[in-house]
């Protein structure tokens, strides 16, 4: 009976994730967004894509990069609770979990904010909008202008542990970074956690998807805390997860031992020989490592379109396209409000014009 | 129990100056009678003194309220709603005085408060130090000699538990011992030990764990027995000095609690009704207030009205005639026993001042179709029985279904007698002889008499249609329109014909049912001529005749098609005592599969199949016999489109805030 009820469950989701993949931009349409010679023509075109529906007069006459990011990122809540509503019971702690990564960046701006004593009226824009999710009360963490009682706002919620522990760090290093990387390995943890408490067709492929997150970010984090904060092999290892299969203590100690990062990433996923072309022992910078990893994962999405639709396989994967297309959209804002030339951004485009796509 | 829906309702408009506005306010909450309708669009848009006051009087009692509500939390004195004593004095203190009386009580709170909320942090400090050096009491050394050793070099502190095996691994490029002490939640308390020389590096790659080192005060001095006791004795005092602060609050809120509690209802019942005055329609130098009021009750309201003062008008319009009574509010008032039948009718519309209440007829018809398609004596039984308990309310899930309980219980009985009728007791025929016949041996007889019995539900809906139309005065509707009597005509002449040719004894009539049709055929087409000429409006065929004439017979179609299939649908109900008896029997074929004897298992078959025809085929019979009265019943008579009784009371305004 409940295998009944989840596989009609599972058809429910399906149907909304079968709906929701044709609004995905095509490769053609970003390309055309990213011809725009400005902001306000990319805005304009913006408009007569699904995301003209997010964008109002205001940002369209007279758009300002950081109210147009806003607007467009208002379609990434409203798909999360779409899903939510419709995904099988087991399934929607992890959607609503995933959705969370964007209230631990709130989180974490809002604290930022404290501390650099930004006004609301900017720090606003530059939070995840939430959507019809329940979310902490931001303004509210603001306007105490302390970031002992806005860290006390949030004791009884999941952020509350990691920063009473953070908190004496932050105090004596007067620095939000302790609070912010625990915020960060307890919320991936905690993703994993709940990945591994999934039914078995689920978690191979929540596994396998979220896995690829974990593993770049381990990655990704391992490189900056050495070439940018100069941090020892030991402190890498405690600043970094190793929990996905591929990426573990040893790896992240060939990092922490100045290996390269392109070699490493090229050893772990040969595929993305094309996307990192050079030679061995040829430095890349780790934003261009992570979008060739970025690139990789949005592989690895479009291929769940054609698996199991009786899993959660193609709601995650579309969730996470959609985030990736968003980023992009947000780069290229960005870039045109910046006047940056084609050549300066593209390469760092997971949807660029070069790269492997593959339309469903 | 009447078939008229309501008490004659008089509009009242209430003219006072706005010094009066609390007043009058009071006056009509407290009546309990007074509907008031929303008039606040005639305001004139020029913002008196009056009104600032009212504007400034409502901020005054939300921060008011406020104030009373953190004093109330503070005191661990919980506000419930019903505690709100309607009948509380109405007069009082000025909000001047009751501002004064709360600022003593507000300083004193404010002043134990600070006391009390600095002693938890200082009790889980001193406890934690006891969580950490409990591990170390039995040795008899000093403390500071465990921590500072020549060779060794020591952290103790806690750490998120999830992350001590990262930290082990981190630390394997160097001799370590790392040991837990204690663990709550996924907080560890740990001794981290290493070689003095590797001071910096345990140092930083601890932090990089999340390794708070505890520090503990240098008065902490002694073997960890030592400040084992010491930390005891400080957590004693702290405990007993939170006690005594406990008491102390206890006490105020025993001295302040209830008067606080009073003062608070106050407030709120003040703002509530200052709420109310947002209706009001501002005029330049008064308030207008339009609302309706039962007959009964309009002379004891205007009196209390004017007994505030000279300047209050109470004004009662002279009605102008029916078209009035029709824009009243209705209150439906019927007995308990009633309200689950109302609320099935409501649920259709609620009906207009000037038609006829089916509260009554559904009360008759919806038991005797629901028991005609669910005829079976023990299933009837079980529902009537679920019927009482819901009435009961003794189960409090299901406490909002109260109302429904005496429909559950008049189908039950109304499913029982058809049981007998059928013969049929808890799915099974063999028990019972039927009265009348086994629905699905006369499939053919049962269902004849449902579309007769619906031919009659049918007329009796016309006729109650020609009620409605004259008691709307709508005299050309009631003859010529096709719900009216020329329908009912039209239907019978047709039902005539039919039956002719079964009925030898009618077949001289067979010419009689042709004229009649015929008549009541051009009756129906003039209709809308005849009720324009009756109504005296012009031009009496409107958009021209060929239109008119297209129109009638297309209304005149739809009158036939409409009387066709509401009569075929009743048949539903035979189909429906079929299709009861049909499933009855597939449960006893599976379980006489299932126990050929008898036995134990026979009978569980037979109790899960009971339960599920009582609940899906129940809850489809329930379904169908609603769609028969909204569609079939209903639609032929009942308009609805009335708007119901809801005067304004103190409980009204608190509940919601606002006025429905």
């Amino acid at each position: 009976m409940a295998s009944i009820l989840a596989v009609s469950a599972y058809g429910r989701l399906n149907v909304r994730v079968r709906a929701s993949i044709g609004d995905l931009l095509s490769t053609a349409s970003m390309a055309t967004l990213s011809a725009s010679p400005d902001l306000a023509s990319l805005a304009q075109s913006l408009n007569t894509t699904v995301y003209g529906s997010y964008l109002h007069q205001q940002e369209l006459s007279n758009p300002q990069a950081r109210t147009l990011s806003y607007a467009l990122q208002k379609r990434i809540p409203e798909k999360y609770w779409l899903f939510m509503q419709n995904a099988p019971d087991q399934s929607t702690k992890l959607i609503d979990l995933l959705f969370r990564y964007y209230e631990k960046d709130n989180l974490k701006t809002v604290l930022r904010g404290i501390r650099e004593g930004a006004d609301w009226s900017v720090l606003s824009y530059m939070l995840n909008p939430m959507g019809n999710f329940s979310a902490l009360n931001f303004e509210q963490m603001y306007a105490s202008h302390s970031i002992e009682d806005a860290s006390r706002q949030v004791r009884n919620s999941l952020y509350g542990a990691s920063l009473r522990v953070a908190a004496p760090r932050c105090r004596h290093e007067n620095s939000l970074f302790p609070a912010e990387a625990l915020l960060d390995l307890d919320y991936w943890k905690l993703v994993w956690e709940q990945v591994k408490a999934l039914p078995s067709s689920d978690r191979v492929v929540a596994e396998k998807l979220i896995g690829l997150i974990i593993e770049r970010n381990d990655l990704v984090w391992a490189s900056r805390y050495k070439f940018l904060h100069n941090f020892s092999e030991a402190q890498i290892i405690n600043y970094t997860l190793g929990l996905a299969p591929r990426v573990g203590t040893d790896v992240i100690r060939r990092i922490a031992g100045g290996a390269y990062l392109r070699d490493i990433v090229l050893e772990l996923y040969p595929s993305l020989a094309s996307d990192l072309p050079g030679k061995a022992g040829e430095a890349e910078t780790p934003t261009q490592v992570e979008t060739a990893l970025l690139r990789l994962f949005q592989r690895s999405c479009r291929q769940e379109f054609a698996g199991n639709p009786f899993s959660l396989g193609p709601a995650l994967a579309y969730l996470f396209l959609l985030e990736m297309e968003v980023r992009d959209l947000i780069l290229l804002i960005e870039a045109k409000s910046m006047g940056l030339t084609k050549d300066r951004y593209e390469a760092y485009l997971i949807c660029a014009p070069g790269a492997k796509q593959e339309r469903n | 129990m009447s078939f008229s829906p309501a008490k004659r309702m008089r509009r009242v408009e209430i003219e006072f100056p706005a010094e009066l506005v609390e007043e009058v306010t009071r006056t009509l909450v407290y009546s309990g009678v007074f509907q008031i309708e929303d008039s606040s669009a005639f305001s004139m848009n020029r913002p008196g003194k009056a009104l600032a006051n009212a504007s400034e009087q409502t901020a005054r009692l939300n921060r008011l309220e406020a104030e009373l509500s953190a004093l109330l939390g503070q005191l661990d004195l919980n506000i419930s709603a019903s505690e709100l004593d309607l009948n509380a004095e109405r007069e009082g203190q000025s909000l001047e005085a009751l501002e004064a009386t709360l600022k003593p009580i507000a300083e004193q709170l404010l002043a134990l408060q600070t006391q009390v909320e600095v002693l938890p942090p200082l009790l889980e400090q001193s406890e934690n130090y006891l969580k950490i050096i409990a591990p170390f009491t039995d040795l008899e050394v000093e403390f500071s000699a465990i921590r500072n050793r020549r060779y060794l070099y020591s952290i103790l502190g806690s750490m998120p538990a999830d992350r001590i095996p990262r930290f082990k691994e981190s630390l394997s490029s160097i001799p370590f011992a790392l040991m837990e002490l204690t663990r709550e939640d996924n907080l560890s308390t740990v001794l981290l030990l290493g070689p003095k020389s590797q001071q910096d590096f345990l140092n930083y790659t601890a932090r990089s764990a999340y390794l708070n080192e505890v520090d503990l005060p240098d008065e902490m001095g002694g073997t960890p027995a030592q400040v084992t006791a010491d930390l005891r004795r400080q957590i004693a005092e702290l405990e007993e000095q939170s006690a005594h602060l406990a008491k102390q609050k206890k006490a105020l809120a025993e001295q302040y609690g209830a008067q606080l509690k009073q003062i608070f209802f106050r407030v709120r019942k003040e703002r509530l009704l200052l709420n109310v005055t947002s209706h009001y329609a501002r005029l330049k130098k008064d308030f207008l207030v339009v609302g309706w009021v039962p007959d009964k009750d309009a002379s004891r309201l205007a009196g209390d009205l004017m007994a505030l003062g000279s300047e209050v008008i109470v004004d009662f319009p002279a009605e102008e005639g029916e078209e009035d009574q029709h824009k009243a509010p209705v209150l439906m008032k019927h007995s308990r026993f009633l309200q689950g039948f109302e609320k099935l009718v409501t649920t259709y519309s609620i009906p207009d001042n000037r038609e006829l209440d089916p509260t009554v007829l559904i009360l008759i018809t919806f038991p005797l179709l629901f028991g005609a398609m669910f005829g079976d004596v023990g299933q009837g039984l079980v529902m009537a029985l679920a019927g009482l308990v819901l009435m009961s309310g003794k189960i409090k899930k299901l406490g909002k279904l109260a109302k429904l309980g005496p429909v559950a219980v008049f189908s039950g009985i109304s499913a029982m007698i058809f049981g007998f009728l059928y013969g049929s007791v808890f799915a099974m025929e063999d028990i019972l002889e039927p009265i009348w016949v086994r629905p699905i041996e006369k499939i053919m007889n049962l269902l004849l008499v449902t579309f007769g019995a619906g031919a009659v539900l049918l007329s009796i809906a016309n006729v109650l249609s020609m009620i409605n139309d004259a008691r709307r005065r709508d005299w050309g509707h009631m003859i010529f329109s096709g719900k009216g009597l020329a329908g009912l005509l039209l239907y019978w002449a047709l039902l005539g014909v039919v039956i002719q040719g079964f009925i030898p004894g009618l077949a001289p009539l067979h010419n009689v049912f042709y004229i009649m049709a015929l008549v009541c055929v051009l009756m129906i087409m003039a209709s809308g001529f005849v009720e324009r000429l009756i109504a005296g409006k012009r031009p009496l065929f409107e958009g021209g005749f060929f239109v008119y004439f297209i129109q009638s017979f297309f209304e005149l179609f739809e009158t036939l098609i409409g009387y066709l299939s509401n009569s075929l649908s009743y048949v539903r109900v035979g189909a429906f005592a079929v299709a009861h008896a049909g499933l009855s029997e597939v449960f006893v074929l599976l379980a006489n599969m299932v126990s050929p004897h008898r036995g134990f298992a026979f009978y569980l078959v037979m109790v899960f199949g009971n339960i599920f025809i009582i609940g899906f085929e129940g809850m489809i019979v329930s379904i169908q016999t609603l769609r028969l009265e909204y569609y079939e019943f209903f639609s032929k008579f009942f308009k609805g489109g009335g708007k119901r009784y809801q005067p304004l009371t103190v409980k009204s305004i608190t509940k919601s805030g606002v006025i429905k």
